[in-house]
C-alpha cells in the first residue's frame, strides 16, 4: 500500500517541480492534493490490510467495557471456569511432575532399577550379592554402568541427642554415574569409598534443611557415625528419595557389613539394589531381556544358592515409572476427574453466555445491518470470549499455585517425587491450551450460532420467536450434559465415601488402643554379636515392663501397620514342599516375643504362645495365624506339627494358632503369618506397649528408659498405635476428601445451571401460567407442574450419567474397599441428591412464576 | 467540481480512462486531469478508494508492473464485466443529462 501511494506522491511531486515549484513546495502541495481524511485513511488502511491488528485491540477494548456492565456476569463465569482450569492445571502439574518428566538429574530417563520378579506370585525380589554385581556388570552390553545401594540404620551422635538416620550406603561413583549434582559442597569423588579415605557423608535436602536447619555452613564440620568421626562433604538438591526416605548417604567402605572385605565374596550376602544406567538410544525392554538372561544363567551356575525353586524373571523398570508406580492410578484418576469438572464448568459457561445472547441481539443486529461481517463479529465474540477465559485461566492458575503444597502432601504417601509438583513450562503451556481452547469453544461457538433474527430483533418483541427457541432447547440439553457429568463425580465420591467408612470399621485383628509402638534399631558398634543383641532388647524389655502406667509389653520384627519390613519365605509344610509353583505355601515371617501378642490384644485360638520356655537350645517352635491354619492344614488343628523354612534350613514345631492381623495396611486382606521366637532368633526391633493411662503421655517415658539404659542409644520412632491406623488411612481419606469437594462443587454449579434454566423457561411461560391460574388452578399445584416438568430434563441428565458412572466406577474400582463399584445404594441416593437438588432449584423460579398478577401478564401479550 | 457530483462520476472517467489502456494510479489521475482540461482535478485521496471499491466490485484488475522509474506499482486494467459495466453507466449518464437539460430548459 505505502508503496503506491508514495509512488503517486513522489510523480506528484515531480510534476510540481516541473511547474516551476521548489521541492519543499512540490511536495508539500502534492501531500495536500492527496488529502488525508481519517475516514479515507481507514478504508485505505483496510483495503490494504493494517486494520486486524486494529481491530483486535478495539475488540478487547469493547469486550472489557461491556463486561463491566455486566459484572455479575462476567464474575461468574470467571470464577466458573477458573475452578474447572484451576483445578485440572493443578492435576496435570501432579501429574507432569510426578509421572511422566523424567527425574532431574543428568541421566534421569536412562535409570532402571534391576529387580526380579516372582511370575507365579507377583513377589518382587529387589537385592542381591555383590558377586552377582560383578557378574552382572562384566556381562551386560547395553548398560554404562550398574550402581548398587543399600539402606541401614545408624545412630548419628555428636548433635544433642542421639538419633537414628536412614543411611543409604554408595560406592564413590554412583553420584556421578546418576547424574546428581551437589547443592552446597560435592558428591562423592573417585577412590573416596577406599577403606584408607578419610570417611565423609552427604547429606539429603530434606535432612538437611529438618535437622541442620539448611545452614550451608555445615558442609565440612563432622558428626559422629556409631564409632567413626565422618565429615559432612556435601548437600544434595532435593530429589525424589528413593528406595524409601533416606536422610544421608555415606561411603561402601563405612559400612560395617559392606565395607568388610570378606562380603564382596559372599555368595549370600544379598543386600545391594541395583541401579542401571542404560546405554544411548537403548531401550528398557532390550535391557531387561539381556539381564533376565544374565540373571537366569548366574542362577544355573549358582544353584546352591539359588534353591528356593521359584523361577525368578529379571526386571529393569525405569526409575521414575518404578517411583511412581503407586501414584500413578490415583492421579490419572483425579485428573480425569477434574476433567469432567472443566467440562461441567464449561457447560455452564456456555449457558450463561447463550442467556447474555438474548439481551444483545439488538446489538448485533445493528452491527450487522451497518456492515459488520460474518467474520467481524465472530471476530468479536472470540476476542470477548478469551478476555474472559485468560482471566479465567490466570485465576486458576493462581488457585493451582495455591494448592500445590496440599497436593504435595497428598502425593508424599503414593510417591517419593512429591516434592516435584511444580508449575513449571508444560503446566504453563497447558494452562494456556486450555484457556484459550475453552474460551472460543464455550463462550463464542454457542453465542454465534445462536441466529440473529434481524427483523425481530429490531422490533423488540418477545422473546419467543423460533431463534429463542432453539436457543432454548440448546440451554436445555447444556444442562443436560451437566447433571449427567456431575452424576458422574457424585457417584464416585459416594463411593469413596462408603470405601473410607468401611475402611474405619475395619476390625485390624488386634485391640490398637492405648498402645505404643517404639523402633529401637540397637547401636552396631555396641550390640555386634547375637547374644549381645538378645540380650540387649531382654533388658530393654524388661525395663519397659517396670515402668509405672505400661500394663504390658513385647517385642516383634514388625508391628502391625508400622512401615512395612515384610519378609516373605517359601515353607515346607510337614515335610511337603506343595505341588505347583503356585500353590508353594509362603508366608510372611515374623519373630516374636513373648508377651507380645497379649499385649497386642491378638487373640490366642489354639495352643500356647511363646514363653521363657523357648530358648535358644530348646526345640525350636512357630507360632501360625489363623490364615495360615486354615488354608495349610484345612481346619486341623496344627498343633503340634512340623514345617520347614527353606531358607534357613531349619524345622520347627507349630505350638500355636493366633488370630489373623492386617499387618500390612487396613485395606489389604490378612496375609498369612509365621511367628518364630525372638529369644530363638534375635531380631525384634519394635517393642509395643500397652499403657493404663493416654498413651501420648508415656511417650516421653519409654523414651527415657531408652536412654537412661544407654545415652548413645537413639530411638528411631515412637508413636501411638492409633496415630499409625490414622496415617494408614490418611491417603484414602485424602483421595475422599478431594473427590467430595469436587463432587460438591459440580453439583454446585450444575444447580445454578439448572435454575438458570429454570428462571428462563418459567418466565417465557408467563401467559400460559397466568391463563392457567385464570382458569383456576391452584398455586400449589402449578408449583408442581412447574417443578416436575423441568425436572424431566434433570431425569434425562441423570440416566445418561448413570451410564458414564458406571463406566468410570469400573475404573474406580481398585480404590475401593469392600464396596461394589456398581453398589446400587450409592446410585440411588447420588439420584436423590441430584433430583433434591434440582427441584430446590426450580422451586425459587416456580414460586416466582406464580406471584405474578394474571391479568397483568395476559394484557401484555 | 462538487464532491457529491464527482464522487458518483469518479468510477465513470475511472473505467472509461481505463478503456483506453492500462496504467497505475498516478497515470489515472493525471489523464483525467488533462483529458478534462484541467478542470477536474482528482481528489487524490478519493481516487485510491474508488479503486478498490471497482476492483473490490471484480470491475477493474491490477498486475504488479514497473513503473518508469523502476518501481513496482499495481497496473490497472478494465475487466470484460467492466467493459460491460462502462457501457451501462454511460448510458445512464446519457439518460440523467438529456433529462436534466429537458427539466432545467422547461419554462
Amino acid at each position: 500500500m505505502d508503496g503506491e501511494l508514495e509512488f503517486h506522491i513522489e510523480q506528484e511531486t515531480r510534476f510540481n517541480i516541473e511547474r516551476g515549484m521548489s521541492p519543499e513546495e512540490a511536495r508539500r502541495q502534492a501531500l495536500i492534493a492527496f488529502g488525508a481524511s481519517p475516514a479515507i485513511v481507514e478504508e485505505c488502511r483496510e483495503a490494504w490490510g493494517f486494520q486486524a491488528l486494529d481491530n483486535l485491540r478495539r475488540d478487547a477494548a469493547y469486550a472489557i467495557r461491556s463486561l463491566r456492565k455486566t459484572p455479575g456476569y462476567a464474575a461468574l463465569v470467571i470464577v466458573t471456569l477458573a475452578l474447572g482450569i484451576g483445578s485440572n492445571t493443578a492435576l496435570f502439574s501432579a501429574l507432569n511432575s510426578v509421572v511422566l518428566r523424567p527425574l532431574p538429574v543428568d541421566a534421569g530417563d536412562r535409570i532402571v532399577a534391576l529387580t526380579a520378579i516372582d511370575p507365579a506370585t507377583g513377589r518382587p525380589r529387589v537385592r542381591f550379592s555383590f558377586p552377582e554385581l560383578r557378574t552382572y556388570r562384566q556381562r551386560t552390553t547395553l548398560l554404562d554402568a550398574i550402581e548398587e545401594l543399600h539402606t541401614m540404620t545408624f545412630t548419628l551422635l555428636g548433635r544433642g541427642e542421639a538419633a537414628n538416620v536412614e543411611t543409604a550406603v554408595v560406592p564413590a561413583s554412583y553420584f556421578d554415574s546418576l547424574g546428581i549434582h551437589a547443592l552446597h559442597g560435592r558428591t562423592f569423588v573417585k577412590g573416596e569409598d577406599n577403606p584408607s579415605a578419610p570417611p565423609a557423608l552427604v547429606l539429603n535436602y530434606r535432612y538437611f534443611m529438618g535437622s541442620f536447619g539448611g545452614d550451608p555452613s555445615v558442609v565440612g564440620t563432622t558428626v559422629r557415625m556409631n564409632d567413626r568421626t565422618h565429615t559432612i562433604v556435601g548437600v544434595l538438591p532435593p530429589l525424589a528419595e528413593f528406595p524409601a526416605p533416606i536422610d544421608l548417604y555415606m561411603p561402601t567402605s563405612s559400612c560395617p557389613t559392606r565395607g568388610n572385605p570378606a562380603f564382596e565374596n559372599n555368595r549370600k550376602g544379598s543386600m545391594l539394589r541395583l541401579y542401571g544406567r542404560m546405554k544411548n538410544g537403548v531401550k528398557p525392554e532390550q535391557v531387561r531381556s539381556e539381564f533376565d538372561s544374565v540373571y537366569r544363567s548366574y542362577r544355573q551356575d549358582n544353584r546352591d544358592i539359588y534353591n528356593d525353586g521359584v523361577d525368578w524373571n529379571g526386571q529393569a523398570t525405569p526409575l521414575p515409572a518404578e517411583l511412581s508406580k503407586a501414584a500413578k492410578p490415583v492421579v490419572y484418576f483425579l485428573f480425569a476427574i477434574t476433567g469432567l469438572v472443566l467440562l461441567i464448568a464449561c457447560a455452564s459457561v456456555a449457558n450463561l453466555s447463550l442467556a447474555r445472547m438474548l439481551k444483545r441481539e439488538r446489538e448485533f443486529a445493528i452491527r450487522a445491518a451497518i456492515g459488520g461481517t460474518r467474520a467481524r463479529l465472530f471476530q468479536q465474540l472470540a476476542v470477548e470470549a478469551l478476555v474472559v477465559s485468560m482471566s479465567a485461566g490466570v485465576l486458576g492458575l493462581l488457585g493451582a499455585q495455591a494448592s500445590l503444597s496440599l497436593l504435595a502432601k497428598f502425593l508424599q504417601n503414593l510417591s517419593p517425587r512429591a516434592g516435584e509438583v511444580a508449575l513449571d513450562m508444560p503446566v504453563l503451556i497447558f494452562c494456556f491450551a486450555v484457556s484459550t481452547v475453552t474460551g472460543v469453544l464455550f463462550c463464542a461457538l454457542p453465542a454465534w450460532r445462536s441466529r440473529i433474527d434481524l427483523t425481530s430483533a429490531m422490533k423488540d418483541s418477545s422473546p419467543a420467536t423460533t431463534a429463542g427457541a432453539g436457543r432454548r432447547q440448546a440451554r436445555r440439553m447444556l444442562v443436560g450434559a451437566q447433571v449427567a457429568f456431575s452424576f458422574v463425580v457424585l457417584i464416585a465420591a459416594g463411593l469413596l465415601i462408603r470405601s473410607f467408612v468401611n475402611l474405619l470399621q475395619t476390625d485390624p485383628g488386634f485391640q490398637p488402643q492405648r498402645i505404643i509402638s517404639m523402633r529401637v534399631n540397637a547401636n552396631w558398634s555396641k550390640v555386634a554379636t547375637t547374644e549381645q543383641f538378645q540380650q540387649f532388647h531382654e533388658r530393654l524389655l524388661e525395663r519397659v515392663r517396670n515402668t509405672p502406667g505400661v500394663l504390658s509389653a513385647g517385642m516383634s520384627g514388625n508391628v502391625p501397620l508400622a512401615r512395612a519390613n515384610v519378609f516373605t519365605t517359601n515353607l515346607e509344610i510337614d515335610g511337603n514342599p506343595g505341588g505347583s509353583a503356585a500353590s508353594i505355601p509362603a508366608a510372611n515371617l515374623c519373630v516374636a516375643s513373648a508377651g507380645y501378642f497379649e499385649t497386642l490384644g491378638i487373640p490366642l485360638l489354639n495352643g500356647r504362645t511363646f514363653s521363657s520356655a523357648d530358648q535358644p537350645k530348646s526345640p525350636l517352635v512357630a507360632i501360625v495365624d489363623a490364615t495360615m491354619a486354615k488354608s495349610r492344614w484345612h481346619g486341623e488343628n496344627p498343633v503340634g506339627r512340623r514345617l520347614r523354612v527353606p531358607l534357613t534350613g531349619q524345622e520347627f514345631t507349630v505350638i500355636g494358632v493366633v488370630g489373623a492381623i492386617r499387618s500390612e495396611s487396613l485395606n489389604r486382606d490378612p496375609n498369612e503369618q509365621l511367628y518364630l521366637a525372638a529369644s530363638q532368633f534375635p531380631g525384634g526391633t519394635d517393642v509395643v506397649v500397652r499403657t493404663a493411662i493416654e498413651p501420648e503421655k508415656m511417650i516421653g517415658d519409654l523414651r527415657r528408659v531408652v536412654h537412661q539404659m544407654d545415652p548413645d542409644q537413639a530411638v528411631a520412632s515412637i508413636k501411638t498405635m492409633e496415630d499409625a491406623m490414622d496415617q494408614n488411612l490418611s491417603a484414602p481419606r485424602i483421595t475422599m476428601r478431594l473427590v467430595g469437594l469436587l463432587a460438591g462443587l459440580t453439583l454446585l454449579i450444575t444447580v445454578a445451571g439448572i435454575g438458570g434454566v429454570a428462571a428462563l423457561s418459567t418466565s417465557q411461560r408467563r401467559p400460559e401460567i397466568g391463563l392457567r391460574m385464570m382458569l383456576g388452578a391452584s398455586a400449589p399445584g402449578l408449583v408442581a407442574m412447574i417443578v416436575r416438568q423441568e425436572l424431566v430434563m434433570v431425569a434425562g441428565g441423570l440416566a445418561v450419567g448413570a451410564g458414564g458412572a458406571l463406566i468410570v466406577s469400573r475404573w474406580l474400582g481398585a480404590f475401593l474397599y469392600g464396596t461394589h463399584p456398581t453398589d446400587a445404594a450409592t446410585f440411588v441416593a447420588a439420584a436423590t441428591v441430584m433430583l433434591a437438588c434440582g427441584a430446590a432449584a426450580c422451586l425459587g423460579p416456580a414460586l416466582r412464576a406464580i406471584r405474578i398478577d394474571p391479568v397483568k401478564t395476559l394484557r401484555s401479550t | 467540481m462538487p464532491d457529491e457530483l464527482l464522487q458518483g462520476t469518479l468510477d465513470l472517467l475511472v473505467l472509461k480512462t481505463l478503456s483506453l489502456e492500462p496504467m497505475h494510479g498516478w497515470a489515472i489521475s493525471q489523464r483525467i486531469r488533462q483529458t478534462s482540461g484541467d478542470a477536474f482535478a482528482v481528489n487524490q485521496g478519493s481516487l485510491y478508494p474508488a479503486l478498490h471499491r471497482l476492483e473490490r466490485k471484480g470491475w477493474i484488475g491490477y498486475e504488479m508492473g514497473a513503473a518508469d522509474n523502476g518501481r513496482q506499482v499495481k497496473m490497472y486494467r478494465l475487466t470484460p464485466l467492466g467493459q460491460e459495466k462502462l457501457a451501462e453507466e454511460k448510458a445512464t449518464w446519457d439518460r440523467f443529462t438529456a433529462t436534466m437539460a429537458r427539466i432545467l430548459e422547461a419554462t
